[in-house]
């Protein structure tokens, strides 16, 4: 359940600005002893000033780097596809979307943004974490290794097609050593997920 | 031998055997065809694509569309081939707009500035508090008695964007509205109001045997580009039509052109005049011009006969020879005479005038003095020549006005600098914020604007903007960074027009009246809302009364079921079915000036005839009457009818000044302004005191951009990016000037470095640069803004797709906001300069 549970923390992340209740989680002991065990060098970088002013500061941050206006980092997969309009809503946005639905899973009615941003595959992947973590708890190496397949081939067809240049543009161009260190957890973290799940897919059919 | 009457009486025997009809097609039980035309098709799925008709705002022409969408996303805009405007042809422009939906720097989420203004420090806030904060600020002024300090300036906003928007301002009770007309061709309106009342003249090429181009791009652009310009494609080609067009530059529009006239800068005018001497002295005014005379004023007396007035016209052009006007203009005296002649015997034939002509300080007599040579040749208001337009009339939904609109005197230009102002000054409405005699807004709310791009003045319209003592809160509706709304306080962030709904009204060469509407292609991406929608709630936070509307939507909908004719077709159901609807019994619109007014009219109780000039009119009161007709304000509202020597007609009504119903050519108006009455021909000051190195610069547009708005669309900028000044080869070699050298461009206000284009497709002693280019901000495409795109070493993915690095310069920066005295139309082809190689 632990790699449902850091997609769906990365996917958090990356939705939207910080809010308080995750700034207080994320400034807990716990989580900060977690966070620089997994390589986030945060240091102090939540911990002095007031709640108020880290959140606005983190607020501008991610404008900075995720909204714009002027430029930005797009979060959205069909900026970088390869061969593609270097526009939002291209045809990498239908195929993520066509990819989601086929699961039969929906788009949250109150969900205004573009089908392919970060946030959503992220998502998409810790449902898919989530049910495999079941299916083996379960014993159900089957459903476990459908999850798997799943897992692979959205990562392989775009999950992973274009985060790791996304990843790189965060670290070098934030300000603030959040964004910075959380974009090279998540790049870190798919790397490795990139090989477990083919391991976990060896156990899972054998 | 058969023929088709002998196959058909085969038809009819066979329709008694068993074997007509088919056998295997199931036809007969689909009761209804689908409707032909703008059908897509997905390449992968052959299924046929959602084909939603709708309406272009890539230029102010606003051709109806269809978009196609599949899987939610909008893949290709084309034209509907049902509209009698475009006849189904489109530009580059209107199906390049699909980059505007996906622009990736698209704005989705309402912003506030959180660093210095201009420093692009933004965050993040909710449309609550957005609209919030707009709110308090605007029942702030409303209780201190100033809403006039909600200033609300608007680039384009037309049909019925213009009717919520603009009534929601003065419905809260601000009159403090301005526009940007001024920027483009506001002064040939004002000029056209002066003399034949409402502006806009329609070019009839559909039934025209000769066209005279003075400085009109026509086939690139103008503001009725596609509709006007497919016609004269079709009358070149299909019927032979020759055009002779003067201009400065070897357009497109003059490369099509059965002849170039190389012109110099400024002097069409003095072109003009000549041939009206050439037309009168060789008496070719004799029969449609001597009738058409009847209904043209030339004399203070108002009831001149024909030769008084003939006389009147040959006194006042008898020194504006062909031989003068050469020695100003560069045009061989016979070659004016040749055409002057042509065009006055060619019948019917079409005088075309448009910025080459009118963006100058003598624009407003340069257009004037076309409008004499339609008059005295006849060549006006009837087919195949220059007409009164025609748009759709809607009906739309009441706003009603505050009690009392009040306004800051802001966008007229300064005291005494502009005579008729009726479209605004634009390019001096900062100027005069920042001299603040005529009071200051203490909020600037910038509606699909950019000051700080399309005046003139660059350097100074950026200091101001960014100045919060002069401007204390900024306010930006737009769905792009553009270069003005960097400098905001809050964006809010606008739908593109493809994902809004709109009731449209341009107008239809056709001289029918078109009707159209605008519906969304897709949803709004992210949370941007069109701003026409986001008026209606903040008129509910503020207590306005928005009418019966609910929404812009709901707005649409009820201008439909309102509209004669729109309402009998099947109201807004239809329209959002097919998109366009006209009268199809309706006959084109012609020659009103000429119809006589019943007596039971001009005689009604309540209406007088103000003698001195001919009108029939309804005074408002004894102290309005005593006034007159001419001194009393907004009496042009109040006209029924012109007398006339030879009875009472409609005539040219008059439209924002108090002008006669006679087609005005003798102006007591300008008059009264310390200007000739007569169209005359004026030398442009500047030029008259030009040093041997000095060059006039003009500015041009292409086929592929507006002037400010299209750049951002990466098809279209990739079709055109840059923009390198066009020079002469005689002109460069005497500056050591080569093609592709980098150039400095030097004026009063400032200098900027540029490179050379050397071609023989300008004249001599003229540098000529397109708008379009060399945007500071507008997004990837239009600036080539990398931050945070400096990874090129590892490559970047989507940057690569711009792979053009030269955005070109935009040359506002050294031309000076600078007015037509009489009209206040931005002279963007005045500006004198000095080039030198870098």
């Amino acid at each position: 359940m632990q790699v449902s549970h850091l997609h769906g923390f990365l996917a958090a992340v990356f939705r939207e600005e910080l809010s308080a209740e995750l700034l207080r989680q994320l400034r807990s002991d716990e989580l900060r002893t977690t966070l620089a065990a997994a390589g986030a060098e945060l240091a102090d970088s939540l911990s002095g000033g007031s709640e108020a002013e880290l959140l606005e500061g983190l607020a501008v941050e991610y404008a900075a780097l995720f909204l714009g206006p002027g430029g930005h980092i797009s979060p959205h997969e069909s900026v970088y596809a390869e061969g593609g309009t270097g526009n939002l809503w291209g045809a990498e946005t239908v195929a993520v979307r066509r990819f989601i639905e086929r699961l039969g899973f929906q788009y949250d009615k109150s969900y205004s943004g573009v089908p392919d941003h970060v946030s959503v595959e992220l998502e998409l992947m810790s449902e898919l974490a989530r049910r495999e973590s079941v299916a083996w708890k379960n014993g159900d190496k089957d459903q476990a290794a459908n999850c798997l397949e799943y897992q692979q081939e959205f990562m392989r067809d775009h999950l992973c097609t274009w985060i790791y240049t996304f990843c790189d543009r965060v670290v070098t161009t934030a300000q603030l050593p959040f964004y910075r260190e959380m974009a090279r957890l998540l790049a870190d973290f798919l790397r490795g997920e990139e090989e477990d799940i083919e391991r976990r897919l060896v156990a899972a059919t054998t | 031998m058969l023929n088709r009457r002998n196959f058909l009486k085969l038809g009819a025997a066979a329709a008694t055997t068993t074997v007509a009809g088919g056998a295997s097609l199931n036809a007969h039980a689909v009761k209804d065809l689908p409707d032909w035309g703008n059908k897509g098709f997905s390449p992968t799925t052959g299924k046929p694509r959602q084909a939603i008709p709708s309406a272009c705002w890539q230029c102010v022409t606003r051709c109806a569309n269809i978009g196609y969408v599949e899987d939610g996303r909008l893949v290709k805009i084309e034209s509907n081939v049902n509209s009698i405007r475009t006849e189904g042809v489109m530009c580059a422009k209107g199906q390049g707009a699909v980059n505007h939906t996906y622009d990736p720097d698209r704005i989705l989420y309402p912003m506030q500035r959180v660093g210095e203004r201009g420093a692009g420090e933004w965050k993040r806030i909710s449309w609550d508090e957005a609209l919030d904060m707009i709110a308090a600020r605007m029942k702030k002024n409303r209780d201190a008695g100033t809403p006039e300090k909600v200033a609300f300036h608007y680039g384009r906003m037309k049909a019925s964007h213009s009717k919520t928007i603009g009534g929601f301002f003065k419905a809260y009770g601000t009159g403090s509205i301005g526009n940007h007309t001024a920027l483009c061709e506001g002064g040939k309106w004002t000029a056209q109001e002066l003399t034949w009342g409402g502006h806009y003249d329609n070019w009839d090429f559909d039934n025209t045997k000769f066209v005279l181009n003075f400085g009109s791009n026509v086939l690139e652009t103008h503001t009725n580009h596609i509709p006007t310009a497919h016609r004269l494609l079709w009358a070149m080609a299909e019927k032979g039509v020759e055009m002779v067009t003067f201009d400065v530059r070897f357009s497109n529009t003059a490369a099509k052109s059965k002849e170039w006239v190389p012109v110099k800068s400024g002097t069409d005018g003095a072109v003009i005049a000549a041939m009206i001497n050439v037309v009168m002295s060789e008496g070719l005014y004799k029969g449609d011009g001597e009738e058409f005379l009847k209904y043209t004023r030339v004399t203070e007396d108002v009831n001149a006969d024909v030769p008084t007035k003939i006389a009147a016209i040959k006194a006042h052009v008898k020194d504006y020879t062909p031989d003068w006007a050469e020695k100003l203009s560069g045009v061989p005296a016979s070659k004016i005479t040749a055409l002057a002649r042509k065009f006055a015997t060619t019948k019917p034939a079409v005088l075309v005038s448009y910025r080459g002509l009118v963006c100058h300080y003598n624009g407003n007599e340069g257009e004037r003095l076309a409008q004499l040579l339609c008059a005295v040749t006849g060549q006006m208001d009837k087919p195949g020549t220059r007409m009164k337009a025609v748009g759709a009339g809607w009906k739309f939904p009441k706003i009603p006005k505050a009690k009392k609109v009040k306004k800051l005197d802001i966008f007229d230009g300064f005291p005494g600098q502009v005579a008729y102002p009726t479209h605004h000054v634009a390019e001096m409405v900062l100027p005069m914020i920042k001299d603040g005699r005529n009071g200051r807004p203490d909020m600037y709310v910038m509606y699909c604007w950019t000051p700080t791009y399309a005046n003139g003045h660059v350097g100074e319209a950026i200091e101001i903007l960014k100045d919060e003592k002069l401007m204390p809160f900024v306010v930006s509706v737009d769905p792009f960074y553009g270069d003005s709304t960097m400098y905001a306080d809050l964006i809010l962030p606008d739908t593109p027009f493809t994902e809004r709904w709109t009731a449209e009204d341009m107008v239809d060469p056709a001289q029918i009246g078109e009707f159209y509407i605008r519906q969304p292609f897709t949803k709004p991406l992210g949370e941007a809302r069109d701003f026409s929608d986001v008026v209606f709630d903040l008129a509910k936070r503020l207590g306005v009364d928005m009418g019966e509307a609910k929404s812009h939507e709901d707005f649409v909908r009820l201008a439909c079921e309102n509209t004669p004719g729109v309402k009998e077709a099947g109201g807004f159901e239809y329209m959002k079915k097919h998109g366009v609807w006209h009268d199809k019994n309706a006959i084109p619109q012609q020659q009103v000036y000429n119809r006589p007014v019943p007596e039971s009219v001009y005689k009604a109780k309540g209406v007088a005839l103000d003698e001195a000039s001919g009108v029939y009119w309804k005074p408002a009161s004894e102290e309005d009457t005593k006034k007159g007709y001419v001194a009393t304000k907004g009496a042009y509202k109040k006209y029924v009818a012109q007398k006339m020597p030879h009875g009472v007609f409609s005539g040219f009504a008059p439209d924002k000044v108090n002008k006669s119903g006679y087609l005005e050519l003798w102006s007591p108006l300008l008059k009264a302004k310390g200007f000739n009455p007569f169209p005359t021909w004026m030398p442009i000051p500047e030029h008259q005191k030009m040093g041997p190195d000095d060059l006039i610069l003009t500015t041009f547009k292409h086929a592929t951009q507006t002037h400010s708005r299209t750049m951002n669309c990466k098809y279209l900028a990739e079709l055109y990016h840059t923009n390198p000044a066009w020079i002469n080869p005689e002109t460069a070699k005497a500056r050591g000037i080569y093609d592709g050298d980098r150039i400095k461009v030097t004026s009063a206000i400032g200098e900027m470095v540029t490179k050379a284009r050397v071609t023989e497709a300008i004249i001599p002693g003229v540098v000529a640069i397109s708008h379009h280019c060399g945007h500071w901000a507008y997004g990837r495409y239009a600036s080539g803004r990398r931050a945070p795109f400096t990874d090129e070493e590892r490559g970047d993915r989507d940057f690569k797709f711009k792979w053009w690095t030269d955005n070109g310069v935009h040359p506002n920066w050294v031309i000076p906001n600078a007015p037509d005295p009489i009209n206040g139309q931005q002279r963007w082809m005045d500006t004198v300069v000095k080039v030198t190689r870098v």
